[in-house]
């Protein structure tokens, strides 16, 4: 384990913090995801509840709701922030 | 002791006297603290510790460079002579000095004025000569400063030992060498006061002059040694010692005279020295002065400890006796020895060159300055500075541990360097050293002890260093090793981030809701419960998330399903290797008696597949009574229950293919699990308490809608019929069973009465089973051979009908068979339309499906007695 | 509850169907059989819908099978199919 791990980190306080927040989601491939932050692990996986899928922006309309908590793959997590 | 200039000599003589004896000890009785501390405490006379002043200053001159073996003579002395004779000498015991050398052997005295003037001389000239010239080594050493005292102490120690074989020397100049030293020496330095006094005061001088030869001898090798000896003042280290010390002395001296007044004064007072040295000798009560001369004298002379102390003592008139007036005649015995070993053998005293015995009194006179601090420091003191020196290193309490602040302390607090100062010092040594006769801690081994602790706590500090860059090392490594790193990728994602789980945040917030929940419960918790059986009526159970988050939510049953799961793996894990199995923590997780949820975790548990999978294994883990709780929980709420809505074609009139299949594998799973137990282990009562729940908390039209409902409450008549027949073959049926029984029955009869029809469900719905499934792969509803041919099997519901029937009253019979009258035609009139309208290539299917009709039909005719054939129903004979 | 990683919670979609969405507008539906922390997964009576823009008009097709093993580096989402 690098030390990395075991001593939090700021961006890592950040995550914890924001976990039951409503968040933002970008994918790589544009993809946008907007819902509450069920939970978040330190490879990026997230998980969101109440998901709502949009393209870049959600000024773009809405794509697809999700009912069931979303799982998206830390690879292909561009960023996540506040909504 | 010696350290501190202690009198060791006994109370009766003279204070001057006192300190001054130590001659070599004669008894080789192991060294006791007691001897020479003897009345230290209540020692009157203290102002003669002239070394304490030098020592710890007056208050003013505290400093940390105390030299309690001064004198650059010492050096020259040592290093000339270093390298030649010494080794002899070192393995000399001072036991078997002390024994050997009487007191005769220490009047052999005889210090000279000659001495002294040479020893002025000496004084006053660096001596580099002699040093440079014999070791490389010992010029590197003189540039440094006053070497730490503890230097100097060991120094000390190792002049005591020199001198003391000096002694053994002098007096008997052809004695064979001594067995090797071993710490026996120490004795004779604290001999009893007695002996040291008698056997010493009439010898100072001889031994002054024997000292250069013994002392010389013991520091060979010393010089490249000589800095490590700070840390090791132990015995193996005194053999090096010798040599630092005397480079110190010289560089001090020197430097120092202003300080240390005794050096200082060396010089000057080196005539009057000669005068005085006798006098020591002679009158042991003589004044002061004299007693400082004599001091002087003794310094040279071989009793260690005395020679140390009148150095240190006699700030002022320190005379110059260490010069010690060295008479040619003792310059021969001295150097003779020497001679002997250089030449490895020991030949008695060969008359010298007046060249040669120039340089041995040169010699002589610096040895005998080395000499004036040998001895004084014993074993003891040495171990005593190595333990606080080590404390000093790891101690936690570094002021109490420090011997020099405790010292430092009683002379601040005493204001003036006195006898009570010198007691309170004394003290705080004898704490330190932890003699037994000392202070708090009594005992020595408790101080060895603490010392031991100590080294061990340094030991461990120094482990834990390299075990950190150890540790370093694997973190590069893993860093570096491709191999590592990529290996673990293998196995797992490479993580960036540590992300802290607020888990005691989310458990205070999970508790604090539960307690809310709880509290909540506990007001209503009656109308709660009342209030899901009464839900159950109603049809809110046909959405199913509802449903779920009723119990709490989908992720929360999913997750008691994964944790049923863990459960049962463990125990099976246990169960398979032999161990006891303790299945409260399982159930626990099915939530069965909780009543926090609307609807109970179980069922929300046994709307998932895996849920229902899970089930037989569960149920090989749980007791009898956990199993009819179960089952009581589960027919209470049997409205709620997934399948029975899916199964329900009111609620579901267009099951899909995966539900069919659920419906499918609950039939196969859990329904097998309720009809093995009620057949196995259920008593009557228990069945009919189950039958009860089901009725009083349900709504049994809707459920009789559902065939995984119908299926239900057929097992449960039906095996209440069963056990019923069974009893009235054999016993009677109490009339308390027997009436329990019927009203429960009338109570079920009655939530059935004028719907009993619904069972049947409509066409449009069994075509569109028969459709789906006969597209998917579900065939428990359905009955045919080919796809093509299939049709809605019905038989559960005429079983349903037949147990209904069974075991109800003629009055039951009529009520049913009034109800599903068109029922009982529309089968028998399909069973023969069957027949006439299949074509010929299929009425072999034709007529299996009549038959087939027939049969279930007649499953429930026949209760009554009555058969149905040929499109007719007739008596059953 | 909540302090289960992502990875917890789609562990909690075993034995259920799960949509999943995968790169190069590919989805997937099935039973979810298993998975791992690089999202490889496998599901059971699973059916892949490829979309493409054929003219500008965006069309798909589909695709079964009983049984199939996804590799994780095209998962980008993995959420319970709404209904």
């Amino acid at each position: 384990m690098s030390s990395t791990e075991s001593r939090p980190t700021a961006s890592a306080a950040f995550l914890s913090n924001i976990i039951g927040q409503s968040v933002v989601v970008k994918l790589h491939n544009g993809m946008l995801y907007q819902g509450v932050l069920e939970s978040i692990d330190g490879f990026m996986n997230i998980a969101l509840n109440q998901a709502t899928e949009h393209y870049e922006t959600d000024e773009n309309g809405l794509l697809h709701r999700y009912d069931g908590d979303v799982f998206v793959r830390g690879t292909q997590v561009l960023y996540i922030s506040e909504a | 002791m010696s350290f501190f200039g202690f009198d060791t000599a006994l109370p009766g003589q003279n204070k001057g006297s006192g300190r001054k004896r130590n001659g070599a000890k004669k008894n080789n009785a192991p060294m006791d603290f007691e001897d020479t501390y003897q009345g230290l405490g209540e020692y009157e006379n203290e102002e003669d510790d002239y070394l304490n002043a030098e020592t710890f200053g007056d208050g003013t001159e505290l400093g940390a460079d105390f030299d309690f073996g001064y004198g650059r003579g010492n050096l020259d002395a040592n290093t000339s002579s270093a390298g030649h004779v010494e080794q002899p000498a070192l393995n000399r015991s001072y036991a078997s000095a002390a024994a050997s050398a009487g007191p005769g052997a220490l009047n052999a005295g005889y210090s000279l004025p000659s001495a002294h003037t040479m020893d002025e001389g000496m004084d006053f000239t660096p001596m580099e000569s002699l040093w440079t010239n014999q070791s490389a080594v010992i010029p590197q050493q003189q540039p440094q400063n006053p070497i730490p005292q503890v230097l100097s102490m060991g120094e000390i120690e190792r002049q005591q030992f020199q001198q003391q074989q000096q002694q053994q020397q002098h007096g008997y100049m052809n004695m064979p060498p001594m067995p090797p030293m071993g710490y026996g020496y120490p004795p004779h330095a604290y001999g009893p006061p007695g002996v040291n006094n008698t056997g010493y005061q009439g010898l100072p001088q001889d031994f002054s002059q024997s000292v250069p030869q013994g002392y010389p001898q013991g520091l060979p090798q010393g010089g490249p040694m000589a800095m490590p000896m700070h840390m090791a003042p132990m015995g193996p280290p005194q053999h090096y010692q010798p040599i630092p010390v005397p480079m110190q002395q010289h560089e001090q001296q020197t430097p120092q005279q202003a300080h240390h007044q005794a050096p200082a004064s060396l010089p000057q007072e080196a005539s009057p020295a000669p005068v005085l040295s006798r006098e020591p000798s002679e009158s042991p009560s003589s004044v002061q002065p004299q007693e400082v001369v004599r001091a002087d004298q003794f310094s040279s002379v071989g009793v260690p400890e005395q020679a140390f102390a009148q150095e240190m003592r006699p700030p002022h008139n320190a005379p110059g006796n260490r010069g010690q007036a060295i008479i040619p005649d003792q310059v021969m015995r001295e150097i003779a020895p020497r001679e002997t070993r250089r030449g490895s053998m020991r030949k008695p005293q060969e008359p010298l060159s007046s060249e040669e015995l120039k340089k041995l009194r040169i010699r002589q006179a610096k040895v005998d300055k080395i000499l004036r601090h040998s001895g004084v420091m014993t074993p003891r003191d040495k171990d005593f500075i190595t333990r606080y020196q080590l404390s000093q290193i790891v101690t936690d309490d570094p002021y109490n541990e420090d011997f020099y602040f405790q010292v430092y302390k009683i002379i601040q607090r005493g204001g003036i360097v006195g006898e009570s100062n010198k007691g309170l010092i004394a003290r705080a040594y004898l704490e330190h050293s932890g003699h037994r006769l000392g202070g708090r801690y009594k005992r020595a081994d408790v101080a060895l002890q603490r010392m031991q602790s100590q080294v061990e706590k340094a030991v461990t500090v120094a482990k834990e260093r390299p075990q950190k860059s150890r540790e370093n090392l694997d973190g590069a490594k893993e860093g570096v090793l491709g191999k590592i790193s990529s290996a673990r990728n293998s196995k797992a994602p490479r993580r960036q981030l540590q992300i802290p789980l607020q888990k005691e945040e989310e458990d205070e917030v999970t508790s604090q809701a539960i307690e809310d929940v709880v509290q909540s419960m506990n007001g209503v918790e009656l109308s709660s419960s009342k209030a899901r059986r009464r839900s159950s009526y109603a049809f809110r159970s046909v959405d199913q998330r509802a449903v779920l988050s009723r119990s709490g939510g989908r992720k929360f049953v999913l997750s008691l399903i994964e944790t049923v799961y863990s459960e049962v793996l463990e125990l099976e894990a246990q169960l398979r290797s032999g161990q006891d199995t303790d299945s409260s923590a399982l159930w626990e997780t099915l939530h069965i008696s909780d009543d926090a949820y609307e609807v109970s975790p179980f069922i929300s548990i046994l709307s998932f597949d895996k849920g229902v999978k899970i089930m037989p294994r569960i149920f090989n883990f749980l007791n009898k009574e956990q199993k009819l709780k179960l089952l009581y929980c589960f027919f209470s709420e049997l409205s709620h229950l997934n399948i029975i809505v899916t199964s329900s074609y009111k609620t579901n009139p267009d099951p899909s293919d995966s539900q069919l299949k659920k419906l499918e594998l609950f039939q196969s799973v859990f329904l097998k699990i309720i009809v093995s137990f009620l057949s196995s282990s259920a008593e009557f009562l228990e069945v009919l308490g189950l039958l009860l729940a089901l009725v009083k908390n349900n709504n049994v039209s809707f459920i009789s809608t559902s065939k995984i409902g119908l299926n239900l409450i057929t097992v449960l008549i039906s095996r209440a019929a069963l056990i019923k027949q069974d009893v009235s073959r054999g016993n009677v049926l109490s009339s308390m069973e027997a009436s329990t029984w019927n009203e429960i029955y009338d109570k079920l009869f009655t939530a059935l009465e004028t719907k009993l029809a619904v069972v049947f469900p409509p066409d449009e719905y069994s075509s569109r089973v028969v459709a789906t499934s006969s597209s998917g792969t579900v065939t428990s509803a359905t009955v045919g051979q080919s796809s093509k041919h299939q049709f809605y099997d019905q038989s559960y519901i005429w079983q349903f009908l037949a147990s209904l029937a069974l075991s109800g009253k003629l009055n039951h019979q009529r009520v049913i068979i009034d109800e599903i009258r068109e029922e009982i035609f529309g089968t028998i009139s399909r069973a023969e339309q069957l027949s006439s309208t299949a074509p010929v290539e299929e009425q072999q299917i034709a007529l299996y499906q009549r038959d087939k009709l027939y049969q279930d039909l007649n499953l429930f005719l026949n209760v009554m007695g009555l058969v149905a054939r040929d499109g007719e129903i007739s008596e059953l004979k | 509850m909540s302090m289960d990683t992502p990875l917890d919670l789609l562990k909690l979609n075993l034995d259920e169907i799960v949509f999943v969405k995968l790169r190069g507008a590919r989805e997937m539906t099935g039973t979810l059989q298993a998975f791992d922390s690089h999202c490889n997964i496998v599901l059971s009576n699973a059916t892949e819908t490829i979309y493409e823009l054929v003219d500008g008009d965006l069309k798909s097709t589909t695709k079964d099978s009983e049984m199939v093993f996804v590799r994780g580096d095209s998962v980008t989402l993995i959420t319970t199919p709404s209904e």
